[in-house]
Parts: structure tokens; C-alpha cells; sequence
């Protein structure tokens, strides 16, 4: 009998909640009368949160007294907020990017300012607008979603159409649709700058800043600067990306080129080289029905709520019951390439995790969505249970050394455990269809070895490829003090080597 | 560095590590998000699915490779689930099956808005999408059941209507591929701005609004002229104002001519429906409706 029971013991171990038992969930009552998807989410210096909804309210709430108050109402589809200050919120929804400001001190927003709207709309669906992330200098970002042959285009639009592509009276949303949807591409951008990050200075300048983008939910400026940009497995996304975005590059999703200067041809009519040759690899891969579908906002991890990981980057998901966090190596020449890693995964945590934020007392707060996609609504709060200062065990970096990968831990390992763990590789395909199977994946053939302390394990490889995932498995792998490992695998994108 | 173990595998196909998932789990990490056991969240039960290819594998396959003929109304667009193998497909197709034998496909019940009252309160602004408007569409529901659509597109006021105000749910109700409905009677519209210098070929910047007493001020600005625009009501009339700063001294207003308005206004000369009036005082139009 003893032994049985002992193995029980610990495949129930194995499948415990790790992350429940360290962390606590905590789900919010919304507030009355409003249709509680999150659109968006940020937090105020006085310690309150500031939430956009579904139908257009803008509403604090205060985390002490649990109480939810109204500060703005009526915007058409809200996707994100940023904070000036207690009395001005900027947000951005479908048509422009507003500035809401509390002049007479009320706490309700009395004039509402559109600080940018030059940028086109047909009226599709998929044309969402999402931001603004904000960089050092002032500089605002937004990113522009391209539609959908889900539908077509409405009588009137905002701004120009372009002429590159189906005629305009075929891509009509009528009767015809049907028959006339197949050739107006998967998705498309015949309303200005749609596919686009738009940069806009302090002065409300706005000028087109990159392109290549599908369905960028989530866009940030990193604890390094870095402009971060989530995009939807679809066509020509074989699997989610994370994009580091760079001024004038082309991020790889055709649809938006047609607004390059001087672009002539018609995207749908060219070969996937031509667009391979002159693509930016996305600097994190989330693949598909493994870590997330539907990749949403990026925070910067607050010191306070979870020190391991502090000032790192974390990503929610609409589909998958976890968040990302991503691991830049900047170790790396001429690319900008890292890790991507399972974090809360748990199902406790649930689906349609749309936006994040972070307040000063050390929580994480989850809003959701679903838009009749898969997801859910409300609000989360998760904090890291007592002691806040005893680290997690996870992984901290990830390096790509001349002969395989260099895996630096929070804490010492105990080596014992490390029997499980391996290394995979894959790619995907770049191809107009939509998504991709896994290519050529296969067990790469490794040498681990752990330092002496115990704290950095190397996977010694020759096979070394670039444009391809490594998957590195870490199995049951727990800490020297018996935490299972926070974060079982990480995908590693390399794009080039060492 | 201290050695501790030598992996000696070959590289080889992984695909001898996905024979491992069964169908379940291939379900669980493709299928659960949209699809669950019995009842419609996302997308169709697993009933109703096995209710139309029971019996019938490859169809499902191909189904679930392109799924776009298939669409259902109300509900998002499937993905194709081109990153699945076939095998895989097929291993899920047997879950499907296993799973809602003996179970009854229950139709979906329709959807119905849990927040029917959003829109019901006067005054009341809302930006969505609506008919007879450009996209970037606002609606602004006044006292006396009058209501008016105005363009930030074009920076215009659209049109005026009598009536309920709008229902908003055929747009809310999923990620946008619908239009606010409006029901009421249109009792005035406009097919370009009333100010001269504005015109839809070359429309003015918006620039946003101000809320009093929960209506909008609308600002927009054309050639260093800048325009504030204020619409309220009362039981017979809806009352327009023009504040212009930098704009022409007098200018020209052209109103529509429509059955059952008559417009009257805080001072200058009207010629039919035009109005030669001073623009260094804000410009009062009360519009009368007969009807």
C-alpha cells in the first residue's frame, strides 16, 4: 500500500494549483446597471482605479470603499486609458483619442477633447483603435486595427479611401457581400493608416510611424523604452506575436502597405517573398492554444505587488487562462528578440483577460471582455499571498549563448528535479492563410549543465536556427526550498544568433 | 559549471509527442474556449455540433479547417483551425462525439440585453454606430423626445428626429458588425453645414465638446474660424446656437427648407430660409415644428 499512496502523493502534487496556493484571486463586484467588459484599465496616483466599459462609461472605483463612480459616459468602444493626472484621463475609442478633463473638481468630466482623429474609418467592425501607450519624451502612441472580411464597408467613411485593391462598390456591406468578400482579402485597409502605429507628438502632431499590424490589442512603452505592440494569430500571423516596434518598419502584415509612400501594388496580388524580405520578426511568439490566441494589453510588473519579476513586461490573454510575461535578451546584435512564459496560469484565473493594471498597494487588477468572442467580464484582483518579499521561483532570464541557451533562475534549483526538462523547436509558416500548423518541430538534441550555485542552467546545443521557437520545458523543476517552478516552459524567438 | 545529465536523444519528429494527447485534451487547448458541452458561449454546443456531423468525420474536418461558410449569425467568426493536423482533427471529432452521445442538442436561447435601460434617460450623449451617419457618429437625445445625430466626421449636425432615442444593443450586442437602431421621425435634415465656409469635401477639424447640464457643446474650427454649436429643446421647439469667433461680420447661415419648420432667430434678416445675421453675438435659430 505505502507506495501507492506515496506516487498519489505526488502526481497530486504534480497537479496542485500551484499559482492558487501563492497567489489569491479575488473577483469584484461590477458596477450596477453597467455591461461589465473592460475596454479599458489604468490606475491613479490617489490609489483608485479608472475602468472604460463596453457601452462607453468611464468609471472610478475606489478599492477601500468599494465604491464605483461615474466620470465620463457615451464614447463609442473605449479600448484604453492612460492617466495625466486625477483630472485628466486620455482615452481612446473607435473614432479618436479623447482627453476627458474635470474642470470645475465635480469628479466628472466636463469637456471632452479630441487630441487625435486623422486617421480613417469605414465603418467595418475590426477597425478598432487601440492605446495610448506614452514614452519618455511625451510622445503618444495609438494602434490602428484593420477590418475584416467578416464585413464589408459602410456607405460613408472617415478620410480617404484608397484605390489599391476590389472596387470600392464591390466592398460594399450589402446584399452582395457574399460573392465579393473572398477578393477583398482576409483583411484590409482601405481607410487611411488602418494597420498602423500613429506617433503623436506633444504638440497633437500625428504622424504614421510603422505598419504591418492586424489586430494590435495592447501597446506599450517598457520599463527600457521599448515599444512593445501585441498582434492576433490570423492571415500572415501563423501565431500571435509580440512586436517591438521601430520607426518605418514593416511589421509584417501586408494589408497596411498600401498606404506606404509611393506604394503602387496591390498587396493580395503579390508573392510572400516580396513581403519576407522586408518583414520585422516579432520580437516574442505566443503559440497558438498553448500560451495565448488573443494576446491583449502589456503592463510594466509594479515593484510592490510581485518584486521577482519587477518592472518586467506581463500580457494578458482573451482565450487562454494565463497571463505572459516577456523576457527580452538583449544580449542579441542587430535583433530584438526574447522569451515569452506562462505566468498565473491557472484556471482559476479564467478567461478574457483584456486589461491589466497595477495600483501602489500591490495588486493586480484584471478587466474583461469578450465582444461575443470567447472571454468572459468583471474585474479580478490578484495579490501575491504573505510574505510579499519572499521571491517566486521562476525563471529570470534568458540568454542566448554562441552554443545554446543560458537559463538564469530566481532562485537555486534543486538538481534532482531537473530530469524532465528539454528543448523543442519549431517554426511557422508566413502565408496569407490563416494561421499556421507548427513546422518542422522537432527535440533538439542538448547537453544541460547547472552552475555551482545552482541558480543557471545551460542547454548546450548545436542545432541553432534562426526564425524558429525553442520551447524550453521545464517539467517539474522546483527551487532548492520545494517551490514547484512558476512558469513551466519558455518560447525562446530566435530570430538571429549570437 | 558542475555537470549533471546528458540528454542523448536524436533530433527527431515530434510528432511522436502529440500522438500523446488524446482528444480531450487536443479539445481542451483548440475547442473549449468557444465550445462548450451544451450550452452556446462563443460559439455552438458540442451537442449541436455532433448533432450535424455525427457520423460524418471528414466534413467536420474540412468544417473545421474552413469554417467561414458556416458562420452563424450573432456569433464571432470561427478561425480556421489550420495550425491543427488532421489526425489531430480527427482525434478531436472522436471526443466530440463521445462526449454528447445520448445528450439532446437544446437550441440557444436568444440573446437578450441585460442592460435594456442604458439608453432610456434624458438628456443623454452617445457615440455608436447608427444609419444616415458617417462613422464617427454622435447621438444626443434631448428633453421632449426630440433627439439629433451629429457627424464628428464632417463636424455637422445630420439630422434631427422625433421619438425614442436609439437602441443601442444590435451594435453592443457583438463586436460592432451592426447599427444602432432609431426609430421616431426625421423632422429635419441637413445636407451640408449651414456655415458657408464649411463643406463636406473640405470639413471643418473637430475638436471635441463641453458638457452642461448633460448636453454637448461641439467646437470645430475651419480656416482659423472656430465654431461652438448648442442644441436644446422644449415641447414644440428645438433650439440652435452658433458662437463663431473669427468668422466673417455678417455672415450668410442656409437652412434646409422642409415641411412643418419654421425658423426664427435672435436677430438678423432671412430670406427663405437663409439667415444674414451678425456673428459677434452667438446666433440663436429656434426651429418650430408644426407637427
Amino acid at each position: 500500500m505505502r507506495p501507492i499512496i506515496a506516487s498519489l502523493l505526488l502526481s497530486s502534487c504534480a497537479f496542485a494549483d500551484r499559482w492558487t496556493d501563492q497567489f489569491t484571486f479575488e473577483s469584484i463586484d461590477s458596477p450596477v446597471g453597467v455591461d461589465p467588459q473592460f475596454g479599458g484599465l489604468a490606475s491613479l496616483p490617489d490609489g483608485r482605479l479608472v475602468a472604460a466599459f463596453h457601452r462607453g462609461e468611464i468609471m472610478f472605483y475606489d478599492p477601500d470603499k468599494k465604491i464605483w463612480t461615474e466620470f465620463a459616459r457615451g464614447l463609442h468602444e473605449p479600448l484604453g486609458l492612460l492617466v495625466e493626472d486625477e483630472k485628466n484621463i486620455l482615452v481612446m475609442q473607435r473614432p479618436e483619442l479623447t482627453r476627458l478633463t474635470d474642470t470645475d473638481g465635480d469628479g466628472v468630466a466636463d469637456e471632452y477633447t479630441t487630441v487625435f482623429d486623422d486617421f480613417g474609418m469605414t465603418g467595418n467592425y475590426h477597425e478598432f483603435a487601440f492605446g495610448p501607450a506614452r514614452d519618455a519624451e511625451g510622445n503618444l502612441y495609438i494602434s490602428l486595427g484593420i477590418a475584416s472580411n467578416g464585413a464589408g464597408v459602410r456607405e460613408e467613411i472617415r478620410g480617404e479611401w484608397n484605390e489599391i485593391g476590389h472596387p470600392r462598390e464591390k466592398m460594399l456591406q450589402n446584399e452582395n457581400w457574399k460573392q465579393n468578400k473572398t477578393a477583398a482579402g482576409r483583411m484590409y485597409s482601405r481607410a487611411a493608416w488602418r494597420g498602423w502605429v500613429i506617433k503623436i507628438t506633444p504638440d497633437g502632431k500625428g504622424t504614421p510611424f510603422a505598419s504591418g499590424l492586424r489586430s494590435p490589442n495592447g501597446i506599450i512603452v517598457d520599463s527600457e523604452g521599448r515599444l512593445l505592440v501585441c498582434d492576433n494569430q490570423g492571415d500572415w500571423l501563423g501565431t500571435s506575436k509580440l512586436h517591438h516596434i521601430r520607426k518605418d518598419h514593416f511589421h509584417g502584415h501586408p494589408a497596411s502597405l498600401i498606404w506606404k509612400e509611393g506604394w503602387t501594388k496591390d498587396p493580395l496580388k503579390m508573392n510572400s517573398k516580396e513581403f519576407d524580405q522586408i518583414r520585422t520578426r516579432a520580437a516574442g511568439l505566443f503559440p497558438q492554444a498553448e500560451l495565448a490566441n488573443s494576446p491583449t494589453q502589456p503592463v510594466i510588473v509594479s515593484p510592490k505587488a510581485f518584486p521577482t519579476i519587477a518592472n518586467e513586461t506581463l500580457i494578458g490573454d482573451m482565450n487562454q487562462t494565463t497571463l505572459v510575461r516577456f523576457l527580452p535578451d538583449s544580449g542579441v546584435k542587430g535583433a530584438s528578440q526574447g522569451a515569452t512564459i506562462p505566468f498565473l496560469q491557472s484556471e482559476t484565473l479564467g478567461r478574457g483577460n483584456n486589461r491589466l493594471a497595477f495600483t501602489a498597494d500591490g495588486s493586480l487588477w484584471v478587466g474583461k471582455t469578450q465582444l461575443s468572442w470567447p472571454g468572459s467580464q468583471g474585474l479580478l484582483r490578484i495579490r501575491k499571498k504573505q510574505p510579499a518579499e519572499k521571491p517566486l521561483f521562476v525563471i529570470k532570464e534568458i540568454s542566448l549563448k554562441g552554443e545554446g541557451f543560458q537559463i538564469h533562475f530566481s532562485k537555486p534549483v534543486e538538481p534532482e528535479s531537473l530530469k524532465a526538462i528539454s528543448l523543442t523547436r519549431h517554426t511557422y509558416n508566413y502565408h496569407v492563410k490563416y494561421g499556421s500548423e507548427k513546422v518542422d518541430e522537432v527535440l533538439v538534441k542538448t547537453v544541460e549543465t547547472l552552475s555551482a550555485d545552482r541558480k543557471t542552467l545551460t542547454f548546450k546545443t548545436s542545432d541553432l536556427r534562426e526564425d524558429y521557437l525553442y520551447t524550453i520545458d521545464l517539467g517539474e523543476t522546483i527551487s532548492e526550498d520545494q517551490q514547484p517552478i512558476l512558469g513551466q516552459k519558455a518560447y525562446y524567438h530566435l530570430i538571429a544568433k549570437k | 559549471m558542475r555537470y549533471f545529465a546528458v540528454a542523448t536523444f536524436l533530433s527527431l519528429s515530434i510528432s511522436v509527442l502529440h500522438a500523446q494527447m488524446d482528444g480531450k485534451q487536443l479539445y481542451t487547448i483548440n475547442c473549449s474556449a468557444c465550445h462548450q458541452l451544451k450550452i452556446q458561449q462563443g460559439g455552438p454546443a458540442l451537442t449541436e455540433v455532433a448533432k450535424l456531423y455525427r457520423g460524418k468525420p471528414e466534413a467536420f474536418v474540412k468544417w473545421a479547417k474552413n469554417p467561414l461558410p458556416h458562420k452563424r449569425k450573432n456569433l464571432a467568426q470561427m478561425p480556421a483551425m489550420a495550425h491543427v493536423p488532421d489526425a489531430d482533427l480527427r482525434k478531436i471529432y472522436q471526443h466530440v462525439m463521445k462526449v454528447t452521445k445520448g445528450l439532446e442538442a437544446i437550441k440557444p436561447k436568444k440573446r437578450v440585453d441585460h442592460f435594456p435601460d442604458q439608453l432610456k434617460k434624458r438628456p443623454l450623449i452617445q457615440r455608436i454606430f447608427m444609419p444616415n451617419v458617417g462613422p464617427a457618429a454622435i447621438a444626443v437625445a434631448l428633453e421632449n423626445n426630440y433627439n439629433f445625430a451629429f457627424d464628428a466626421g464632417v463636424s455637422r449636425l445630420r439630422f434631427i428626429w422625433k421619438g425614442p432615442y436609439l437602441y443601442g444593443y444590435p451594435y453592443w450586442s457583438g463586436n460592432g458588425d451592426g447599427l444602432a437602431v432609431i426609430h421616431g421621425k426625421k423632422v429635419s435634415i441637413e445636407e451640408t453645414s449651414p456655415l458657408p465656409f464649411i463643406t463636406d469635401a473640405a470639413p471643418a477639424e473637430f475638436l471635441g465638446y463641453s458638457m452642461k447640464d448633460g448636453l454637448p457643446t461641439f467646437k470645430y474650427r475651419k480656416d482659423g474660424i472656430e465654431v461652438q454649436e448648442r442644441l436644446t429643446s422644449n415641447s414644440k421647439q428645438v433650439v440652435r446656437t452658433f458662437t463663431l469667433t473669427g468668422a466673417p461680420n455678417p455672415l450668410k447661415l442656409n437652412f434646409p427648407t422642409m415641411d412643418g419648420i419654421s425658423y426664427s432667430s435672435s436677430h438678423g434678416q432671412w430670406a427663405g430660409t437663409s439667415l444674414l445675421a451678425d456673428t459677434d453675438k452667438p446666433i440663436v435659430i429656434t426651429y418650430t415644428f408644426s407637427k
